[in-house]
């Protein structure tokens, strides 16, 4: 087994008997220069994933708001929308190679999105109903982004990314993954008289749908 | 319940990250950094596209290096997510080596700490560079090692102590693929 010890301020590994080394549950200690992410703990690695999909999202929107400034807001967000378009196949392709999803059904896409480096578990909740092999319900509960809009009372914005991008993005991983799954938007912000119609909670809704070939 | 190995079984409603093994985990990073510099790069060249290069540079380098734009937020989630804290050189390197915008993209590197305060970082393979080569985007390569790292990796340093200084020792373009693809040194100045 492997020890970290310093010598004169600087890291050296040693050989010790016996004794693991505990997988570290942040990296406030001393620096290890052969550190491997197989070293952290679990829980370690699941808030990095956390902080790198946020760190997706908001990337993307510091390229929209450069794009914005210097060339207005159409062009900023025609680029914001082809670019999650053309996200969608690699990141299905990169999703499926990590985690060996196979399969082009309804169950293995809904594995593949709550999977995506871009939809991190616990930065975003959902939930897929299965109606069937061939339909399901899925419901996003969680959103930052609809939670940092709403509270700077951005509805237009809320309107073109929640109405135009995702439906656009949604559809171009679907058609990634299998060009048959026809995705219908159920309920789309803005949240407006959500409560009162009883969807409170609900971020937005999708129906997805396999259309058996006759 | 054993860890999860991969997600090749039936969906789980319930599912935890906690659920996967290290490794899963693992290559679930790994897929996070790529997303992560893919949809730079993807953002990059529409722009190349639409505007030409000049505004594609000029967009880029707004992006990594504006106060408070990407770099500035990479560096605080990755060191909220890790604790990192300090001020020295070896605190730079830990960040170095959990970053998506480095270990995701810079695959091979090395890291000689000479002391807390300065220490020499070593790149044996960089997947942008790799591609530029292939393609022959000697323009590309020259704002992204130059233009953007130069100045991003002074800002990296600073974000941990305003003292510290990047220092390029070695940038491309290089003769050929078995030298290393760049060198920095980092010194917080006393």
């Amino acid at each position: 087994m492997v020890e970290l010890i310093w010598e004169d301020d600087v890291p050296v590994r040693k050989k010790t008997k016996g004794g693991q080394m505990k997988a570290l549950e942040e990296y406030s200690g001393k620096y290890d220069p052969n550190i491997k992410y197989q070293d952290l703990s679990k829980d370690a690695l699941a808030r990095l994933l956390n902080a790198y999909s946020k760190e997706v999202a908001l990337l993307s929107a510091f390229w929209y708001n450069a794009v914005k400034e210097k060339c207005g807001e159409e062009q900023a967000f025609a680029c914001e929308v082809k670019v999650w378009e053309d996200i969608g196949a690699p990141e299905i392709n990169w999703t499926r190679e990590a985690l060996n999803i196979q399969g082009n059904d309804l169950n293995a896409f809904a594995k593949l999105i709550e999977m995506g480096g871009a939809f991190a578990r616990d930065v975003y909740d959902s939930t897929f109903d299965f109606k069937g092999p061939n339909h399901v319900v899925f419901t996003i509960t969680k959103c930052p982004s609809l939670a940092y809009l709403e509270r700077h009372k951005e509805k237009e914005r809320i309107a073109k990314l929640c109405q135009i991008l995702e439906p656009a993005s949604m559809r171009a991983y679907a058609a990634a993954f299998n060009p048959d799954i026809i995705i219908t938007p159920l309920k789309l912000p803005p949240r407006d008289g959500w409560d009162e119609k009883g969807w409170g909670g609900l971020c937005c809704q999708w129906e997805l749908k396999i259309e058996p070939k006759t | 319940m054993a860890d999860l190995e991969d997600y090749s079984g039936e969906f789980r409603p319930d599912l935890k990250m906690e659920d996967f093994s290290k490794e899963a985990l693992v290559r679930l990073w790994q897929l996070g950094a790529s997303l992560y510099i893919g949809l730079d790069g993807l953002y990059y060249t529409l722009i190349r596209e639409k505007w030409g290069e000049d505004k594609a540079r000029e967009l880029g380098a707004e992006i990594w290096l504006r106060k408070g734009f990407a770099s500035d937020i990479e560096v605080q989630r990755g060191r909220q997510a890790m604790n990192i804290w300090g001020d020295d050189v070896a605190s730079l390197f830990k960040y170095f080596q959990i970053d998506p915008g480095a270990a995701g993209v810079l695959v091979d590197c090395t890291y000689e700490l000479k002391d807390k305060n300065h220490g020499i970082f070593t790149v044996k393979r960089c997947r942008p560079l790799e591609y530029w080569e292939k393609h022959g985007e000697t323009r590309m390569q020259k704002y992204g090692c130059e233009e953007l790292d130069i100045p991003g990796f002074q800002r990296a340093a600073e974000l941990f102590n305003l003292k510290m200084r990047a220092t390029p020792l070695k940038l491309p373009p290089r003769k050929s693929n078995e030298d290393i693809c760049c060198q920095w040194e980092f010194k917080v100045e006393s």
